[in-house]
């Protein structure tokens, strides 16, 4: 999910990779593949600017190889959920500098979500309509399914966003029931053919 | 979305996503969950695997790279090694895995006892199997010849040949069906709704075609009118359904309320049932009188059976011990099944089993350290299995491995003409030599990785679809594409390909349709009655021919097309210098194209000839702002000669006279490019491409490099510097959101992969977008917001003339660095456009012999019947 190769053909685990990469950051490398397109997908969906997405995906990596020694896994947390609690907060402060620059409130009303053609190129048919639909999500709806998207357990999220398993379940399922009201409402009568 | 909304049902979906985003078991989905939920919870699983771009993805490490650099420099060693070694993701080699002796697995597998007395007719043929020990073996349509060990390998017997009545084509599951496909692109002839669509591959017997439903219906449907002739409804919805099989007028069909049914094929009447006890995951298949079937999609357990076809009576079964149980294969007396897989982590112990088929009597067991979800494929002496740890070929007899390649799987391999074909986790069918393993082509499908992405052989075509509803037809000898089309609807399951016509069970958001494909009437019609010199492939046809160097064209706002024509110079010698001899004349002008006729609204446009190079200027383009034509007029001026001509942009009036809009050689005289290039014309540039945007146009100078901003009537400005390389600019498009993508001629020779389309942002950002193109002419955003280019000659020559003619193509956008051909083999395209009607549209030829007079051409293309190529393909007389 986190890459181009599914996760359950990587041999090594997240946490192998972590201790090789506390002994020796060149390994490091292979943290960054295996999370670089959730990272950036995640960013790009909550700052909804490709510029702005590249640079806090690369703060993000930046921050957690400073920090990767003193990273310890803990039950019931991950590296995955460490790395994105990093890429959330960056976000959030993205945002606040924006919101500082007043930028971000002339900006918003400027941001088209079509998606660019080289964009397009890479999202077709309903992925399109669905990365479309998400922004009609509340930003707490938005943000746990954009974390979806990125690979996270509901648990990996719970410790994201600092909520409990429950919220984020319950968060997930109105999100879900919102996209498939849209579906309907945006496909006509074929939607009304799901069933259920 | 249906049912309890409360704290139980957002639990279970919870779970559920879970499950989906750990890559676990998609079958096992929470009864509390709709179907539509559960597929829009799959759709937004998929979501998150597409790839983002790889130069965004450099551009992060470099970010980064330089961020760490500044503060630690220790970071520098890391970096060199890493950015050299930047490449796509990989996976691990796995551990080889190794056959393992009988005696270690045997509590795995608790054998019945047998029970019939079809039992002693099976054991009496296999013992006249084992009398054979040598010679060559068939199955399907092909033949190896070999030594074969004592005892166990019977010759495959007669029933086992390809039919389309049984998942994967026969007993052996190779993935072959009878065909032929369609000759061409085909259309949808007919689309039957079914319930929870997507799982079950439809197999057709007879004229029928007959599917299940994850709801937990079969259906016989008419296979020529769509039409349903029976249908069978059980209780409960089926985790997911690989499909009935057909033999001797009887079909038989796992249902998931637990019951194996056999029914009359024609009526549906009921014959036996067989109480499996538990789901399927698994299609039977049919071989010499007796059923093979399997229950179990889940860690907890299942079972393999053998059913005496007539009666249901039971043979024998074999219980699985914690492990679930696949699709079997059947040959030579042999049963093969993978089994195990609790999920789809690669430590899930899986291994592929052989059983005796007249026994179910295991005989050896091959651990493949990684879940395999799908059926083997049988061929002479080999298995071929995919798994999580990669592809291998086995020896039927043994289980000793013959040879193994890392590309990892989770649908069932394809073996035909030689070629194993496996859709791996990297939205890629590879074709790996049957024999030896090697890899002899790669088609980019972008089947999204799961149980999907089987591929159904037939005629020497695979034929695949994809979950964005695209289906691919791809030559199994070389890897190329023969066509493709789109269907509005997403395809999990390999199709039945027979009687020229493909049969999908296809699936959007949840509904399903049988979908059947094949050549419609209109293609036939086209094919079979008219004159070969003037018949054209199923989706071309031709605007109007007999035109002269044809350039930029756009439509009006009442939808009348016209033509820039950029002449054939003239007999004045403007310009004589070394290697530059201009003659010019006023050659050029502006068109209406109207059924099939060009008819000139303003002529006596200056044209010039480059006489060496055979290169044309004059009416470049003609576009509108608001409905006021203009028209780029470019080779006057003093650069060319023509000390009273000015290149520049022109409005076109109501009698067909010029006004001058905006003085492009003026303007270029006192702002030259920042790289010019040794062939630069000087101040009149040699521009080539005009795109509106907003209350101006933008102008590409091919020489110069520059991208001109031009308010008619007002001012000019510099929009962009791309001169650094001499990549020469030449096609432009322009979003609705106001970014400008340019594409690039390049220079001699024209180097394959060389060009690109770069972005100009609106804030004047330049970002390469697209790479890995060949001298492209024109750029052009499609109906579908995707980049489209034309590429004026691909494979060109290392010398002089460099191009060829029969090699254009247009191409569509599929990733940064990749492209689908739309069009091929075509005369060097000069302008694409996109009509109303959502055809594409492009006229050539860029160069041609005699000054390409009366040789030009606009087609049409209509995109929805595939690539098409226009080898051999001559444009008849479009006006009388």
């Amino acid at each position: 999910l986190l890459t181009h190769a599914p996760p359950e053909v990587m041999a090594e685990t997240d946490a192998a990779l972590v201790a090789r990469a506390q002994a020796q950051r060149g390994a490091f490398e292979a943290l960054y593949r295996r999370y670089a397109d959730a990272v950036y997908w995640y960013c790009l969906r909550e700052l909804r600017d490709p510029d702005a997405a590249e640079d806090v995906a690369s703060e993000v990596f930046a921050k957690a190889l400073v920090a990767l020694p003193g990273y310890q896994e803990r039950v019931g947390s991950s590296f995955r959920s460490w790395l994105f609690r990093i890429a959330h907060n960056a976000i959030v402060d993205a945002v606040r500098a924006d919101r500082r620059n007043e930028k971000l409130d002339a900006a918003a009303n400027l941001i088209d979500t079509e998606p660019t053609p080289e964009e397009a190129a890479l999202l077709v048919g309903q992925q399109r309509w669905l990365l479309e639909a998400m922004e009609h999500l509340t930003e707490d709806q938005r943000r746990l399914v954009g974390l979806r998207l990125a690979g996270l357990t509901g648990g990996e999220i719970a410790t994201v966003l600092e909520r409990n398993r429950s919220w984020v379940d319950t968060t997930y399922f109105r999100a879900v029931a919102r996209l498939r009201v849209l579906l309907d409402a945006g496909t006509g009568e074929e939607a009304t053919n799901v069933r259920g | 979305m249906s049912g309890d909304n409360g704290a139980g049902a957002s639990e279970a979906l919870g779970r559920y996503a879970d499950s989906l985003v750990r890559g676990e078991d998609p079958a096992d989905i929470p009864p509390t969950l709709d179907a539509g939920t559960v597929e829009l919870v799959r759709r937004l699983n998929d979501l998150g695997r597409v790839p983002i771009p790889a130069a965004a993805r450099e551009r992060i490490w470099n970010t980064f790279s330089a961020q760490l650099g500044q503060e630690d420099r220790e970071m520098e060693t890391m970096e060199r090694v890493v950015i050299t070694n930047l490449r796509p993701v990989g996976r691990p080699r796995p551990a080889m895995p190794t056959p393992r002796p009988l005696a270690k697995r045997q509590t795995r597998w608790h054998g019945r006892a047998l029970s019939s007395l079809a039992t002693a007719a099976l054991i009496v043929a296999m013992l006249g199997g084992v009398l054979m020990t040598a010679g060559d073996i068939r199955l399907g349509n092909i033949q190896f010849g070999g030594i074969l060990p004592a005892g166990l390998w019977q010759d495959v017997p007669a029933e086992n040949t390809v039919d389309a009545g049984t998942y994967r084509g026969n007993a052996a599951r190779t993935g072959e069906n009878p065909g032929p496909g369609p000759s061409s692109a085909p259309e949808v002839l007919w689309s039957f709704p079914i319930g929870l669509g997507g799982y079950s591959a439809p197999v057709i017997e007879d004229g029928i075609a007959y599917v299940i439903d994850a709801d937990g219906v079969l259906y016989a449907v008419d296979a020529a009118t769509g039409t349903e002739r029976w249908r069978l409804e059980t209780t409960g919805a089926a985790p997911a359904a690989w499909g009935p099989a057909v033999a001797g007028g009887t079909v038989y069909a796992p249902m998931p309320d637990g019951v194996f049914y056999a029914l009359d094929a024609i009526t549906g009447e009921q014959r036996w049932t067989y109480e499996t006890g538990d789901q399927s995951c698994a299609a039977p298949a049919v071989l010499d009188g007796v059923v093979y079937g399997a229950v179990g999609c889940t860690p907890q357990g299942g079972a393999v059976f053998a059913l005496d076809a007539a009666s249901g009576a039971e043979i024998w079964r074999v219980e699985t011990d914690a492990s679930r149980a696949a699709t079997p294969a059947v040959a030579g007396g042999m049963l093969f099944i993978a089994a195990g897989g609790s999920n789809r982590q690669a430590s899930s112990s899986s291994a592929v089993i052989a059983l005796e088929a007249a026994t179910g009597e295991q005989r050896w067991e091959f651990d493949t350290n990684g879940a395999i979800f799908s059926a083997p494929a049988i061929v002479a002496d080999t298995v071929y299995v995919t798994s999580a740890t990669g592809t291998y070929a086995l020896d039927v007899a043994t289980g000793e491995q013959r040879w193994h390649h890392e590309i990892s799987s989770f649908s069932a391999p394809a073996v035909a003409d030689d070629l194993v074909l496996v859709s791996s986790d990297r939205l890629v069918l590879y074709a790996l030599d049957a024999m030896t393993g090697e890899e002899r082509w790669q088609f980019q499908t972008m089947v999204i990785p799961a149980y999907e992405g089987e591929v159904t052989v037939a005629g020497g075509v695979a034929y695949l679809g994809n979950q964005n509803g695209a289906v691919f037809a791809i030559d199994v000898a070389t890897g190329v594409e023969v066509w493709q089309v789109t269907l509005e609807a997403g395809i999990h399951v390999p199709p039945a390909v027979v009687d020229g016509v493909i049969y999908f069970n296809a699936s959007q958001y949840g509904t399903g349709s049988l979908i059947a494909l094949g050549a419609g009437p209109s293609s036939a019609q086209d094919s079979g009655a008219t004159p070969s010199a003037l018949s054209a492939p199923a989706g071309i046809s031709f605007v109007a021919s007999g035109l002269t160097n044809p350039r930029g064209f756009s439509w009006a706002p009442d939808g009348t097309l016209y033509l820039a024509q950029a002449g054939t110079g003239g007999d004045n010698v403007l310009v004589e210098a070394e290697g530059f001899t201009a003659l010019g004349g006023e050659t050029s002008s502006v068109a209406t194209v109207s059924g099939g006729c060009a008819t000139v609204v303003s002529a006596n446009i200056h044209s010039v000839l480059w006489k060496e190079a055979g290169w044309i200027w004059g009416a470049m383009d003609v576009e509108f702002l608001g409905d006021v034509p203009y028209v780029l007029i470019s080779g006057s001026g003093p650069t060319w000669g023509t000390g009273n001509g000015v290149t520049g942009v022109f409005r076109i009036n109501a009698d067909g006279s010029l006004t001058l809009a905006a003085d492009l050689g003026g303007w270029l005289a006192s702002n030259p490019p920042i790289f010019s290039a040794p062939d630069y014309a000087g101040r009149d540039g040699s521009e080539f491409d005009m795109e509106p945007m907003g209350d101006a146009f933008l102008i590409s100078v091919a020489d110069g490099g520059h991208l001109i901003k031009a308010v008619p009537d007002g001012e000019i400005s510099l929009y962009a510097d791309l001169s650094e390389g001499h990549l020469v600019p030449t096609g432009i498009a322009v979003s609705a959101d106001g970014n400008a993508y340019i594409g690039f001629e390049t220079t001699p020779p024209y180097e394959n992969g060389a060009s690109k389309v770069v972005k100009i942002a609106p804030d004047g950002t330049v970002s390469d977008v697209w790479t890995g193109l060949t001298a492209v002419t024109d750029v052009e955003i499609g109906p579908d917001g995707v980049l489209y280019a034309a590429e004026m000659s691909i494979d060109n020559a290392e010398t002089d003339p460099f191009l060829n003619s029969t090699s254009g193509r247009i191409v569509r956008q599929t990733g940064p660095d990749s492209l689908e051909a739309v069009v091929t083999d075509a005369p060097p395209p000069v302008g694409i456009g996109f009509g109303a009607d959502g055809a594409l549209y492009f006229d050539y030829p860029a160069f041609g012999p005699d000054a390409g007079v009366g040789i030009g051409v606009i087609a049409r293309v209509d995109l929805a019947m595939g690539p098409v190529s226009f080898a051999g393909v001559e444009a008849p007389p479009t006006c009388a």
